[in-house]
């Protein structure tokens, strides 16, 4: 009986030790943060629909039927990864996020991500930073309100 | 008691496994807000009024500053039946917007009988460039010179002219 528990100890141990082999060689997991929100800034609507862009890289254009305002300042949004040092990631932008004020709503669609997916590598510090932007619809006379949504964004292991 | 340790030690690998799946992605939210201002618009409330001169076998200006002030330079004398004022404009829209300004670069005022008369050198104040206040309003003047040709005609005279504002 001694001699098992001896044995059945050692067992334990061994496995422990495994554990803690696996533990240290297992891929940190990854995870993700956002430090700045996206912002399209101040938009006058006319009569006409147009749309407003916020490139992942900063600065802000317009086509159609909108002025832009400059109350405050527009922004894309940034992120911080944590993960594995040097190992390779994918970014998945949502399709589209719906912002909402003042009884109406506009859609923002075409996320882009800069640097685009499919071209992450955790730093050797194990973190990687990126930034988003988007292309915001603006309807036809949209009515004068402070609008906000919120989206996903996922990072994964490739 | 050894079917127990494996069983244990199997419990455990696919715990780990698991633990490793779960950790291979991460997503966070995200806010992103736009505000839909209104437009600006401009009004005029004050016109420019150069007042009464007097024209000479010389030509002349009058210059009317945005505050108002009347200076004349060359063959004209001043008249003062009439009071002098630089036009004044209310600009409103989202608060604390800056806007330009686009101003004429002449204009010409005409009369019943009489060459007409033109004015340029338009200035402004705020210049260039207005910043509404947290209301979203501010007020802009305008001055000009105007150009008295020699002996002209005794008139009235009169015209209009554009100034536009711009989100910038």
């Amino acid at each position: 009986m001694r001699l098992r528990a001896r044995r059945l100890i050692a067992a334990a141990t061994a496995l422990v030790a495994m554990l803690l082999a696996h533990r240290a060689a297992a891929v940190l997991a990854i995870d993700l943060t956002a430090n700045a929100d996206l912002g399209f800034g101040q938009i006058v609507a006319t009569t006409a629909a147009g749309t407003v862009t916020v490139p992942p890289q900063g600065g802000r254009t317009s086509s159609g039927g909108v002025v832009l305002g400059n109350g405050f300042a527009a922004s894309a949004s940034a992120f911080t990864v944590h993960g594995q040092p040097n190992a390779a990631y994918s970014i998945t932008l949502p399709s589209s996020c719906v912002l909402s004020g003042g009884g109406s709503s506009m859609t923002a669609d075409s996320f882009l991500s800069n640097p685009p997916s499919g071209q992450n590598l955790v730093g050797p510090a194990g973190t990687a930073s990126f930034t988003a932007g988007a292309t915001l619809h603006v309807g036809a006379s949209q009515r004068s309100a402070a609008y906000s949504g919120t989206y996903a964004i996922t990072v994964s292991y490739d | 008691m050894k079917n127990l340790a494996i069983t244990a030690a199997l419990v455990a690998s696919l715990g780990l496994l698991a633990a490793g799946a779960a950790h291979a992605s991460g997503t966070t939210g995200s806010y992103a807000g736009a505000e839909i201002i209104s437009a600006l618009s401009i009004s005029n409330n004050v016109g420019l009024e150069f007042g009464q001169i007097v024209p000479s076998v010389a030509i002349g200006t009058v210059t009317v500053s945005t505050a108002g002030v009347r200076s004349s330079l060359g063959g004209v004398t001043l008249g003062n039946g009439m009071v002098p004022t630089a036009s004044s404009f209310a600009v409103t829209g989202a608060p604390s917007n800056t806007y330009a300004i686009t101003l004429p670069t002449s204009i010409t005022l005409t009369a019943a009988a009489g060459a007409p008369m033109t004015v340029d050198t338009f200035v402004s104040a705020p210049n260039v460039a207005g910043t509404l206040d947290v209301t979203g309003a501010q007020t802009l003047l305008v001055g000009a010179t105007l150009h008295v040709g020699v002996s002209q005609a005794s008139n009235p005279y009169s015209g209009t002219f554009n100034v536009t504002v711009a989100y910038n």
